[in-house]
């Protein structure tokens, strides 16, 4: 019996890894301000540069020296403080315009810059987008979907909209790193990307009887 | 011709340690690094799949055929041009041709897949 534990224990470490990055955990602190020189070196200013976007926060810092394994201690201190950073709709109502979210969900557009081919400024009036479909299969009418995310197809039908199900939808896509520390998601209403009413909007299209993701 | 990253000089060696630490490193605003999508297995933005660096024959695969022409561009790109594209996608700044940085990106890459044959003339999406 004994055996066999070891061998689980075995079998259970050699799958827990993702793919063949499974050499032990990373650390870079040691190099750490050499790669932030180096960060300053190699992206010079100039116009339509902005490098206050090289510029971390402290949990982008964490999660970039543990290459997104953080210890149990710095998860916790990251979970708090992005708890504390997330901020609500004016109007209090975290349901907002399904309709309104679709377009955000599949729209990618926005946020390049540089000078080589930033988004044309035309087309910035129209505001950003989500990109939730670069990660998350959604509407099942939508099948050119990514697989980095959970597949969020019929996430409404099977959870209901109860005020505690409406506020955890809502405060996982406006900070994901709020409930899981280093996750790939971008904090997506905390970095400014969308506004709080267009993450309510998402989580409508998300959890409303009438979005094509519950039908 | 197979990769040969040299690391004999300090200097070397630095770049690929540096490199690998760049690749991890998140920032700007969709708190991006290379690695939030070239780290693992079987993944796909939208329907395009992604190259896991830590995958030796994946990125083997990939570094052995570079310069290549990109049809979605119509040209022939380098490395180099990867390299800020995949910055650009990222939201970030320009990163420039033959800085540091994205010498340090392609040296820790290319020792990734060092011993692949280099297999070009190529052609990629």
């Amino acid at each position: 019996m004994k055996t066999l534990n070891t061998l689980a224990l075995a079998v259970t470490l050699a799958f827990s890894s993702t793919g063949f990055a499974a050499d032990a955990a990373k650390d870079f602190t040691q190099i750490n301000s050499k790669i932030d020189a180096m960060v300053t070196k190699s992206f010079p200013a100039g116009e339509g540069q902005d490098l206050s976007r090289l510029k971390q926060d402290e949990t982008q810092k964490t999660c970039s020296v543990r290459a997104n394994q953080p210890t149990g201690a710095e998860a916790s201190e990251i979970i708090a403080r992005e708890k504390q950073n997330i901020k609500y709709p004016a109007s209090g109502n975290l349901m907002g315009d399904w309709k309104n979210g679709e377009k955000l969900t599949s729209s990618g557009f926005g946020m390049r810059i540089g000078v080589i081919a930033p988004d044309p400024v035309a087309k910035q009036k129209g505001g950003n987008g989500g990109n939730c479909y670069a990660c998350h299969a959604v509407s099942p009418k939508e099948v050119a979907a990514g697989n980095m995310g959970p597949s969020l197809t019929g996430y409404g039908k099977y959870r209901g909209t109860s005020a505690e199900v409406v506020r955890y939808t809502y405060e996982k896509i406006y900070n994901a790193q709020a409930f899981v520390a280093c996750s790939n998601m971008p904090r997506i209403g905390h970095n400014g990307i969308l506004t709080a009413e267009q993450v309510a909007d998402i989580t409508a299209y998300l959890l409303s009887p009438e979005s094509p993701v519950n039908q | 011709m197979p990769l040969k990253p040299s690391t004999s000089h300090a200097k070397e060696k630095e770049a690929i340690a540096l490199g690998e630490g760049l690749f991890w490193r998140r920032h700007g605003s969709m708190d991006f690094a290379c690695a939030s999508c070239h780290a693992a297995d079987g993944q796909r933005i939208r329907l395009q799949p992604l190259v896991n660096a830590y995958n030796k024959e994946d990125i083997t695969k990939t570094m052995t055929n570079w310069p290549t022409y990109r049809v979605s561009h119509n040209l022939v790109r380098n490395n180099e041009h990867r390299m800020w594209d995949c910055n650009w996608q990222m939201r970030l700044p320009d990163i420039e041709y033959g800085s540091d940085g994205a010498i340090a990106l392609i040296a820790f890459l290319t020792k990734q897949a060092e011993n692949g044959k280099l297999n070009i003339p190529s052609m990629k999406r």
